[in-house]
């Protein structure tokens, strides 16, 4: 059943096709591992699907409803979420407030509901016991995990995450992919995850692989399919991906 | 957040000006400059946006007892309040029109094309001899034949004094059910990154303009309350005297942006730190002011509250918001 299609869209700035006519289509519940190099049109892409930039041509349809126009907010109501590459929280709130803002906007809940829903997601995510601190007060990691739990308040039918494991240990890296796997499988979240690097991470993770590359699709299958094109391991890896 | 402190405070002051008349034009004073950092908190606290036409804000609430009086004799006492309620409309009015053109705009562009409306405004009114024009209005006449003499003088004293303690109250209130409300949360995420706000499903500019709103009634309702019902006259220099939207910032700032307390301790000391340069120094207020707030801004960037705040136990902070 499918979620997000994105068909023949263009993003252009200034000369350079930052997103060249780019068309898949998502399910519910897939998880779907965007990779490219720096520069590639992923954060781009991502941006279109989630409203931060109108494509020049082409559209997008979310639950079979042109959203091309949307402005972001409107699309967040509808049930996308997004975690940034650079976590961005609200240094000056709590924990707790920062997950509350997710469940009352993006989420629509009242603000008693919206508290508990805040809580719950707080203590799935094991940040719970933090849920009195400023946001700003909390580590790399810890801000990652506040993302998540921000965006699954909002009780998203689709999750954009942003390149979230760049700056993370292997270890933390592991214990994001359980806890996005978890939360996929449990709640039928879909989601499309930006990946730059760390390719051990995309395995384990997506069900689907697509390989962007001057703001062109290059390959797209299972994560093992796509990543050994030769077409990708040439233009992309340089090398056959181990 | 508990709002009783704040309130108290307005409370007792209006207290004072019914049981010591004779010092209720001090009371004024001091609770004009509280009252205007409250409202401007409202907006410039709650949202980091500069406002520079907001003068025109305290204007309109002027001109709306000033017209009413003038134009629309044999009202009675009810001139007063039909004044007040046109005044605060045309301040509302005002900013639903700037703000919906300009909220769109981030921070300092916002300031930019805000300069124009307070100047704007006033050089329409004295250049097209609208409302008595460049000589205003002058209400002492039609307050006594509307009021009678002595009720004139007691609306123009204390019935002044209390009316700005009840804006300064009033926004007190409004800064209560914004902040414990959707719309609080909203403005919390929008003032610390907009972007993200946005994606999270915030739209800003319905929050920007409500706060905006919000607090332009309330500097209409000190407009009409300070220049038209406390000095019986509405003259466009003073109305639209640029450097209240600094006062009001200045206060804002030496308690504490976005808290509620702030603006009442900030008016204190913005006060009569200006009373004593005014007295040692002629001249050198806005001087020495100027530097009293640059310290501030500096060394306690929170404001006097809000580093009080930082302090205080998470119960004792819900009583001091």
């Amino acid at each position: 059943m499918t979620l997000l299609k994105v068909e023949h869209v263009v993003k252009k700035f200034g000369g350079l096709r930052a997103v060249d006519d780019v068309s898949f289509a998502l399910d519910r519940g897939e998880f779907l591992a965007v990779v490219g190099p720096n520069g590639s049109g992923k954060t781009t892409l991502l941006n279109l699907i989630n409203g931060v930039y109108k494509p020049d041509e082409g559209g997008i349809f979310f639950e079979g409803v042109d959203v091309t126009e949307l402005p972001p907010y409107k699309r967040a109501r509808l049930g996308m979420s997004r975690a940034f590459q650079v976590p961005r929280p609200f240094p000056e709130s709590t924990v707790l407030d920062n997950v509350v803002v997710g469940a009352l906007f993006n989420g629509g809940y009242d603000l008693r509901r919206a508290r508990e829903v805040a809580e719950e997601a707080l203590r799935y995510v094991g940040l719970y016991d933090k849920r009195h601190e400023l946001a700003g007060r909390l580590t790399f990691n810890e801000l990652r995990l506040l993302e998540l739990a921000r965006a699954l308040a909002g009780n998203p039918k689709l999750l954009l995450l942003d390149e979230v494991m760049a700056g993370l240990t292997p270890g933390e890296i592991d214990a994001l992919v359980q806890l996005i796997r978890k939360m996929a499988e449990e709640r039928g979240i879909a989601a499309i995850s930006l990946v730059e690097h760390r390719m051990r991470a995309v395995a384990q993770l997506a069900h689907r692989v697509i390989v962007m590359h001057q703001g062109k699709i290059i390959a797209e299958g299972p994560p093992e399919k796509a990543l050994n094109d030769p077409k990708v391991v040439e233009v992309y890896l340089g090398r056959p991906w181990r | 957040m508990k709002p009783y402190i704040p309130l108290g405070i307005y409370l007792a002051l209006m207290a004072a000006a019914f049981a010591a008349p004779e010092y209720s034009k001090l009371i004024a004073s001091v609770a004009f400059f509280m009252a205007l950092g409250q409202a401007v908190n409202i907006f410039v606290g709650l949202t980091r946006y500069v406002d520079f036409g907001y003068v025109a804000f305290l204007a309109m609430g002027a001109y709306g007892v000033g017209v009413v009086l003038t134009y629309l004799p044999g009202l009675g006492l009810a001139a007063l309040p039909v004044g007040i309620a046109l005044g605060v409309a045309m301040a509302a009015a005002l900013a639903a029109v700037v703000g919906a053109i300009a909220l769109r705009l981030r921070g300092a562009y916002f300031a930019i094309a805000t300069i124009g409306v307070n100047e704007g405004l006033k050089h329409l009114i004295v250049g097209a001899n609208i409302w008595g024009g460049g000589a205003g209005l002058i209400l002492s006449s039609a307050m006594f034949r509307e009021f009678g003499r002595e009720t004139a003088l007691f609306l123009s004293t204390v019935g002044s004094t209390a009316l700005i303690l009840f804006a300064g109250a009033l926004a007190v209130v409004a800064m209560y059910l914004i902040q414990s409300s959707r719309a609080g949360y909203a403005l919390a995420a929008v003032r610390q990154d907009e972007d993200a706000a946005k994606v999270i499903g915030i739209n800003p500019t319905k929050y920007k303009l409500l706060a905006f709103m919000t607090s332009a009634s309330l500097s209409g309702l000190l407009g009409a309350s300070y220049f038209a019902v406390g000095n019986m006259q509405v003259f466009p220099e003073n109305v639209f005297f640029i450097e209240y939207i600094l006062d009001g910032m200045a206060v804002m700032f030496l308690g504490g942006a976005a808290t509620v307390t702030g603006p009442i301790v900030g008016g204190l000391i913005y006060y009569f730190a200006r009373d004593l340069v005014g007295q040692v120094w002629p001249g050198a207020q806005a001087l020495v002011t100027a530097l009293l707030v640059f310290i501030i801004v500096v060394l306690l960037p929170r404001g006097i509250v809000g580093t009080l705040r930082l302090y205080l136990p998470p119960k004792a902070r819900e009583w001091l918001p």
